[in-house]
């Protein structure tokens, strides 16, 4: 190795710093297994809804730095204006190839929201969700040992939907209250992670206000939708918070089906 | 359907309150409780374990020293065999006879004695800052620009060092053989070395590498020293050192610091963070009598040159240099103003014009100087419980 060749003259403290640095970033690159995280933000649902027995389900791969998994989503509007969703999350980690096989995670989240919709023209749908849900994370590190938590969430959701023929485009914000009721920790899994685990604990619940933008590409009633979730926590890192997530789904109104047949009668029942 | 349009909303903010706020409820956990009932038959550790991850103060690191990360459960089970005396051939001796915490992990003999009191050949060496230097150690990447233990710089690794203390006739007097049996007798060992290693399988490589990780994250940074450094760091923090007198130092303490640092910082270190020399003559004898470094490289250049030891505690570590032959600072002090010998290889540092430089200094400056060098004791060390006696 040249670098410590050229270093071995070196007599002072500051011109160690170099190399020192060198290394560090050595031994980031080659040492750190993979990232742990403890919440990841699931895509936020923008439905474009417009009527009474409305109902859209999507199934689709999220993706985070190092992490990826399984969404579920649904909405259905039981009564004008009115309307229930429910969303269902699993990711895992990805793993790079430095890490060991004992070092992995996994999380899973299943939560349901309330809420109105205001159809403001045909062309956009106005929305306002309140949810609750709960998961787990589970992270192993090296030597077997585990963290394993769960949380409970609630959010308020306010969001807009735009669709044409052929593209759609949704917003929203999620405000969530984020917080971890329990958790089961083997201190063997070291530092960092204690500390982190322990702040996560200490700051509980937390406030985590989120945002997400969603393109989506098809006709009805088959859509591919592409969302960007973000994490807007001031120190979600220092939390193990991932910062943001990418989506993308497979997207079906299920009402054109059953509305093909009866598309008069549903809407004179309004 | 009118009611259900109202009722809906209404439910949702039903739903967010009734899941009122509840205290997080982590439980923690380390041991098994069957082996942590077994371990507590022996010894006193804690059911969290220790976090041996020091942070070095910002006057380390801003000269680019770093800590490296500490594999916590080796070091639990290095302080446990760092402390154990059946360790050594007669059942008596442990690391810690030679180097108690007490003491700042030095001894108060002139030479240490090991089994069956048996003398050693030279004085114990203080180990309460290992850390700051050992961060250097255990690559290959630095070379030569690591610092090695030992007076005579003969052990390049913690590891080494530690392997070598065991087998040594003269301090624990075990073969590698002797460390393993020693070591599975005691059954506190097996849950111990299952939580460093993953399984319970005892070899001396395990024994050398916990015991090394202990030894490597005992660090000792609260000294009145380093609390005055970190608080006047500013962008150079050699002359913000030289030239800032420490408001909590008293003026005795200052003009001592200023002392140091023109006469004795160029070996040991400024910030108390590396020496910045590896090796050195300072003087002590005309003729070689202890060879030191030259006994290993063979070079005639490093006779009679020893390891710069730091002076992190030296108030503690009474006697001094590699043979004990000084048994007070004041002796130290008065050999740098008025005894250093002509040796051949007397280091530049300690020259003038050929001749050795002798400080000749007054006896207010003496005095001002040993004040200095108390500054850098670290009482918290002394009691730390990370780094105590874990045996029942
Ligand atoms: C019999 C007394 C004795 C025992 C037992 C002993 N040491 Fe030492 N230790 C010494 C002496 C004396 C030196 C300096 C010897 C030399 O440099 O030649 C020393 C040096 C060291 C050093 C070098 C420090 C430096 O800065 O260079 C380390 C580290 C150390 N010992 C750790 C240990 C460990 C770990 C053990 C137990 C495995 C141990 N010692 C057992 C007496 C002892
Ligand atoms: C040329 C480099 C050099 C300079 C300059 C120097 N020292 Fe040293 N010092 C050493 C070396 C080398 C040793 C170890 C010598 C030995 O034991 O043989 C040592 C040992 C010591 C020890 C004993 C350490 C122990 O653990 O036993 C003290 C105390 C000490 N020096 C203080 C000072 C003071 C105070 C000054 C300034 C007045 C100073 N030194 C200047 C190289 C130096």
């Amino acid at each position: 190795m040249p670098v410590s060749l050229h270093f071995c003259v070196v007599k002072n403290e500051i011109m160690i710093r170099t190399v020192y640095y060198l290394l560090c970033a050595g031994v980031l690159l080659f040492s750190t297994a993979c990232t742990h995280y403890y919440y990841a933000p699931n895509t936020l649902q923008t439905p474009f809804l417009q009527k009474r027995g409305d109902m859209r389900v999507s199934a689709g791969y999220i993706a985070g730095d190092e992490f990826q998994g399984l969404e579920l989503h649904a909405v259905l509007s039981p009564v004008r204006y009115g309307a229930v969703m429910v969303n269902y999350l699993d990711v895992r980690n990805s793993g790079n190839n430095f890490s060991s096989n004992n070092d992995w995670g996994k999380g899973q989240l299943i939560e349901i929201g309330l809420g109105g919709y205001y159809p403001a023209t045909d062309k956009l749908s106005l929305s306002l969700f309140a949810g609750w849900g709960g998961g787990s994370v589970l992270n192993a590190y090296d030597q077997d040992a585990r963290a394993d938590l769960r949380f409970q969430r609630r959010f308020l959701q306010p969001g807009l939907a735009v669709q044409g023929r052929w593209v759609r485009f949704g917003a929203a914000l999620r405000l969530n209250q984020l917080q971890y009721v329990r958790g089961d920790i083997n201190y063997a899994i070291g530092e960092p992670h204690i500390t982190t685990i322990t702040r996560i604990e200490q700051q509980s619940p937390h406030f985590v206000p989120e945002s997400a933008f969603t393109l989506g590409v098809g006709t009805r009633p088959f859509w591919v939708n592409m969302t960007l979730n973000t994490n807007h926590k001031a120190d979600r890192t220092d939390l193990g918070f991932a910062e943001a997530t990418f989506g993308i789904a497979l997207f079906c109104e299920l009402d054109y089906f059953w509305r093909e047949q009866t598309s008069g009668a549903a809407s004179k029942s309004e | 359907m009118k009611k259900l349009r109202i009722l809906l909303p209404l439910f949702g903010v039903l739903l967010l309150a009734a899941a009122c706020n509840r205290d997080a409820d982590f439980n923690y956990y380390y041991y098994e409780p069957e082996d942590y009932a077994l371990i507590s038959q022996y010894l006193n550790l804690p059911d969290r374990p220790d976090n041996y991850q020091s942070e070095l103060p910002k006057h380390l690191s801003a000269m680019g020293l770093a800590t490296r990360p500490v594999d916590q459960d080796k070091a639990i089970l290095g302080r446990v065999l760092f402390y154990d005396k059946h360790l050594s051939k007669d059942g008596t001796v442990s690391c810690a006879s030679c180097h108690r915490q007490e003491l700042a992990f030095a001894d108060d003999k002139q030479v240490s004695t090991g089994v069956f009191n048996r003398a050693g050949d030279r004085n114990s060496i203080a180990l309460g800052s290992v850390l700051s230097f050992s961060a250097y150690y255990g690559t290959d990447l630095f070379g030569s620009s690591g610092i090695p233990f030992f007076w005579d710089n003969r052990a390049n690794t913690a590891s080494d060092q530690n392997i070598s203390s065991m087998t040594n006739p003269k301090e624990m007097d075990m073969t590698h053989a002797d460390i393993v049996t020693a070591v599975q007798t005691q059954p506190y060992y097996e849950p111990l070395f299952r939580m460093a290693f993953g399984n319970g399988q005892i070899t001396s490589e395990r024994v050398s590498e916990a015991i090394a990780e202990f030894v490597n994250a005992i660090g000792s940074f609260n000294s009145k020293f380093d609390h005055e450094a970190e608080k006047s760091l500013g962008y150079n923090v050699y002359s913000n050192l030289e030239f800032n007198s420490f408001s909590g130092f008293t003026d005795a303490e200052n003009r001592g610091k200023l002392i140091y640092l023109n006469n004795c910082a160029s070996c040991h270190s400024p910030t108390q963070g590396r020496p910045p020399k590896i090796k050195a003559n300072n003087g002590l004898d005309a003729a070689t009598v202890d060879v030191g470094v030259g006994g290993i490289t063979n070079s005639s250049y490093d006779m009679a040159m020893f390891k710069v030891p730091l002076l992190r505690n030296i108030a503690l570590t009474a006697p001094y240099m590699h043979d004990g032959r000084f048994a007070t600072l004041e002796e130290v002090v008065e050999h740098y103003s008025s005894g250093v010998q002509a040796h051949q290889n007397l280091s530049p540092e300690l020259l003038v014009n050929g001749t050795p430089r002798n400080l000749n200094l007054s006896a207010q400056e003496k005095s001002d100087l040993i004040a200095f060098l108390h500054t850098l004791t670290d009482e918290q060390l002394k009691t730390d419980q990370r780094y105590s006696d874990p045996f029942k």
